[in-house]
C-alpha cells in the first residue's frame, strides 16, 4: 500500500465529495445552459492550462523525490522537493492572478451559479493546495533529514519513514487529480 | 577526473548527472510526459476553432472528448504518481471504480441533460 490505510480513507473520502461536485455541476448546467456557456466564456482558458502544467509537473517531482528516497541515494529528494513546492507556488500566483481580476471585473460568487461553483470549486481545491504546500515543506525537512544520516536508518524504521512520506506524496497527487478534472469541467467544456 | 567526456559532467557533479539519467528512465517520467502531452492536446482542443456554434455535434464530440482525456489523466495518476498499480486489488477497484462512475455519470449528464 502507497501511503497509511488512513491517508487512504481520507483522499478516498475526499474524491467521492469531489465527484459529487463534479455531477450536481454538470447537472444543474444542462437545466440552464446559456447561463454557463456565457459565464464560462469570460474564463481564461490559459490560466486553467498552466496550472494543470504546474501541478502535473509538481507531482513528478514529488514522484522523483520518493524514488530518490526509496533507492537509499537520498541526495536529490531535497531539490525535487524544492521544485515540487515551486510549483505550488506558480500554481497558487496564477490562482490570485485570476480571482483578482474576476473580482476587478466585479464578477464575485454571486453574480450567478456558474460563477458560485467556479468560487466554490476552485476555492476549495487552492485550500487543498494550500494544506498540500505545508505538507511539501514537512516532506521536504524529512528529505534533508534523510540526507544528513546519508539515508540510513534501521530497516523497521527505514519503512515507517517511507510511509510517511508516501502518504504526503499520495495527497499532494490527489490535489493534482482534481484539478484534472476541475479543469475541462468549468474551463473547456462547450 | 572524466577527461574528454561530455561536458555536461564538468558543470553538474556525475553522480547527479548519473542519477538524473536513471530517474528520467523509469516508467514515471513515461507517465508525466504522456500527461503533459494530454493537458497540451485539452488546451488546444478546448480553442474555439471557428468550426461550428457551440453546442452543435462537433462541439459536443469535442467536449465528451476533453472529459475522458482528463479521466484518462486521473487513472495514470492514481496508477503511476500514486503507484496504485502496486497496491493490493481492492484498492485498484475501488479506483477504478471511482474513475468509470464519476466519468459515467459526468458524459450521461452532458448527453441527456433532462432524464
Amino acid at each position: 500500500m502507497p501511503g497509511e490505510v488512513g491517508i487512504w480513507v481520507f483522499i478516498l473520502g475526499d474524491m467521492v465529495i469531489f465527484g459529487l461536485f463534479f455531477i450536481v455541476f454538470v447537472y444543474y448546467r444542462g437545466l440552464d445552459l446559456e447561463l454557463y456557456l456565457q459565464s464560462q466564456a469570460t474564463l481564461n482558458q490559459n490560466y486553467g492550462a498552466i496550472n494543470t502544467l504546474f501541478l502535473l509537473a509538481s507531482s513528478w517531482f514529488v514522484a522523483m523525490a520518493v524514488d530518490d528516497m526509496r533507492s537509499k541515494t537520498t541526495r536529490l529528494a531535497p531539490r525535487f522537493f524544492v521544485l515540487a513546492m515551486l510549483c505550488g507556488l506558480g500554481f497558487a500566483v496564477v490562482k490570485i492572478i485570476e480571482y483578482r481580476e474576476k473580482i476587478t471585473a466585479g464578477i464575485t460568487l454571486t453574480t450567478n451559479d456558474f460563477y458560485m461553483y467556479y468560487y466554490i470549486f476552485t476555492g476549495l481545491h487552492f485550500l487543498h493546495v494550500l494544506i498540500g504546500m505545508g505538507v511539501l515543506v514537512f516532506l521536504w525537512f524529512k528529505a534533508r533529514a534523510a540526507v544528513q544520516r546519508k539515508g540510513e536508518l534501521p530497516v523497521g524504521d527505514k519503512e515507517k519513514e517511507m510511509m510517511l512520506i508516501e502518504s504526503g506524496t499520495s495527497y499532494w497527487h490527489m490535489v493534482d487529480l482534481l484539478w484534472i478534472v476541475l479543469f475541462p469541467l468549468l474551463y473547456l467544456m462547450k | 577526473m572524466a577527461h574528454g567526456r561530455f561536458t555536461v559532467d564538468r558543470a553538474i557533479p556525475t553522480f547527479v548527472f548519473n542519477e538524473m539519467m536513471s530517474l528520467f528512465l523509469k516508467p514515471v517520467s513515461a507517465a508525466w510526459l504522456l500527461l503533459m502531452l494530454a493537458t497540451c492536446l485539452s488546451w488546444w482542443l478546448g480553442q474555439d476553432h471557428d468550426l461550428s456554434a457551440p453546442q452543435t455535434s462537433d462541439y459536443r464530440l469535442i467536449s465528451s472528448g476533453l472529459i475522458l482525456i482528463a479521466f484518462i489523466k486521473v487513472r495514470i495518476v492514481i496508477f503511476y504518481f500514486m503507484e496504485v498499480r502496486q497496491a493490493p486489488l481492492a484498492l485498484k477497484l475501488v479506483c477504478d471504480t471511482w474513475v468509470l462512475l464519476v466519468c459515467g455519470a459526468i458524459l450521461y449528464l452532458y448527453w441527456m441533460p433532462h432524464f
